[in-house]
């Protein structure tokens, strides 16, 4: 969610608004998640 | 954070064997992955929020800028593997206990204070950095490309209030920092690239087609802005192979792979260079040419608002923690080499000071506007113990000289190791004076100086046993 949705807006099928909304919401996802799957 | 325990803490730290004074044993020997992930992790910072606009602000063209960064950057892969990691893998001990070995105690701490010294004013700009993001909500004025000292009593309250949290941190919670830095590198790559290719439409890039004439005309344009020298293909090249000069063929970086199975894993720093390096200085450089585009080139350098214009609140919050998770361990580090002056100093009373002393630097805008020539002048200066390493290693046996003379004649200082690194630096200030060489070139043939001068002073001191 952090990074498709810049090539979404690259393609033109997205907002830059949109984007950045996603780009926040896979953030806060990224920092909730990544304590569990990824490896020290 | 976890909640602070200083006993446990403390026997937790004492625990760990980092095997500071031993070479590490096979059996603690790691894979290529972990460099992998070590390097990409590493090179990807809050200093690439800088480095990459400062090349569009110092009118860097487009071919330039890519092949500069293409060859520069292959050309410290190359000397992270055939310099450092030989070495590295032949050694297998740290930097500092190395340097002992050669050059003696007083000249190891010697070259913690200086290291020390230079970790403060690396930290202070990456504080510096992250303030420019906190004061996003505030309308703070940001700093411009041109400032020196600081503008305005709001930059001043902000870059305290993250310096106290920085410093705060780095005495009792390093730790978590540590872990907390892993868990951003890669989320901080994709913000990169995602701010980055997100702005391209805006800048007129609709298909890949349009991408290299916006490029020449509209990112990286060949001009530098006003006040601002111009750099060129060397500069970019040279910069890229040596601004980490200090870890590479200054050799700091043995203490990372002195853990390597096999010197090839050197070639692991190319994760690093290609991901922080490259693609995180291409992406910065394009944030930075759409700001300009937008404020009709506002000589205002802040890289908070940078990448809150391209990617929002998470682009603000990739710049506060960049900065932070570079500024921190930093900012450790750096309390911990000065803390190897006297042991009975307590580390956290030590780092306290030292965060002081790098919040009021941090608070001078010249720290973030003369990033490029700051990081030039920290390889540089470093750069001579690792020449005084190879020399040590390659040359001296086959010369008939003897190895690492401090620990076999047992002396606390090797004149030879100290001149070499004095007389080096003062001959690569000698031909930037007198020829005009700039910062960025001056580590090359200061390299090949000081290997030569460490031979000649060797043989003269090794000459006259009993005489250091």
């Amino acid at each position: 969610m952090t990074i498709v949705p810049a090539f979404l807006v690259f393609a033109q099928v997205m907002t830059m608004s949109q984007n950045k909304t996603l780009m926040f919401i896979g953030t806060v996802g990224w920092f909730v998640t990544a304590p569990f799957w990824m490896k020290k | 954070m976890a909640s602070f325990d200083k006993k446990s803490l403390v026997s937790k730290l004492d625990a760990v064997n980092e095997y500071e004074r031993q070479p590490v044993p096979q059996d603690k020997l790691k894979g290529w992955k972990s460099f992998i992930g070590t390097y990409a992790g590493e090179h990807t910072a809050g200093t690439e929020f800088v480095l990459g606009p400062l090349f569009v602000a110092h009118g860097v063209a487009a071919a330039d800028l890519l092949w500069g960064l293409l060859i520069g950057n292959l050309l410290a892969v190359l000397s992270w593997a055939y310099l450092t990691a030989k070495i590295s893998v032949r050694k297998r001990v740290t930097l500092y206990y190395q340097l002992e070995k050669i050059g003696g105690k007083n000249f190891a701490l010697g070259y913690n204070l200086v290291n020390a010294g230079l970790f403060c004013f690396l930290a202070g700009s990456m504080i510096a950095v992250s303030a420019t993001a906190i004061g996003i909500p505030f309308d703070l004025t940001m700093p411009t490309l041109n400032d020196i000292y600081p503008n305005s009593m709001g930059w001043v309250i902000t870059v305290l209030v993250v310096g106290t949290i920085t410093t705060l941190v780095a005495m009792f919670g390093f730790d978590q920092v540590a872990r907390f830095a892993n868990l951003a590198a890669p989320w901080m790559i994709m913000i990169f690239i995602a701010a980055a290719v997100a702005v391209l439409p805006e800048l007129g890039v609709k298909s890949f087609s349009d991408f290299w004439p916006v490029a020449e005309n509209t990112i990286w344009k060949g001009v530098p802005l006003e006040g601002q020298s111009k750099f060129t293909f060397w500069h970019v090249t040279f910069f890229a192979w040596f601004c980490n000069m200090a870890m590479h063929i200054g050799m700091a970086d043995m203490s990372l792979l002195r853990y390597a199975k096999k010197w090839q894993y050197g070639f692991a720093s190319s994760a690093g260079m290609i991901l922080g390096h490259y693609i995180a200085w291409v992406a910065s450089g394009i944030l930075y040419a759409l700001f300009l585009q937008k404020t009709a080139n506002s000589t205002e350098f802040a890289p908070g608002p940078v990448a809150y214009n391209a990617a929002g609140i998470a682009g603000a919050l990739c710049v506060i923690i960049a900065g932070w998770t570079t500024a921190n361990p930093t900012l450790y580090r750096a309390g911990l080499a000065i803390q190897a002056i006297n042991s009975n100093w307590k580390t956290w009373r030590v780092t306290f000071v030292v965060g002081l002393v790098t919040t009021i630097a941090a608070m001078f805008p010249a720290l973030v506007m003369k990033l490029l020539e700051f990081v030039a002048l920290y390889g540089l200066i470093l750069m001579p113990a690792g020449a005084v390493i190879f020399a040590d290693v390659y040359l001296l046996p086959r010369l008939g000289l003897q190895e690492e003379y401090a620990e076999r004649a047992g002396i606390h200082f090797n004149t030879a190791a100290a001149g070499t690194w004095i007389l080096t630096l003062l001959i690569c200030l000698w031909l930037n004076l007198s020829f005009g060489i700039e910062i960025f070139f001056v580590g090359l043939p200061g390299w090949f100086i000081a290997v030569v001068l460490y031979v000649i002073l060797s043989k003269l001191i090794q000459k006259r046993p009993g005489i250091a």
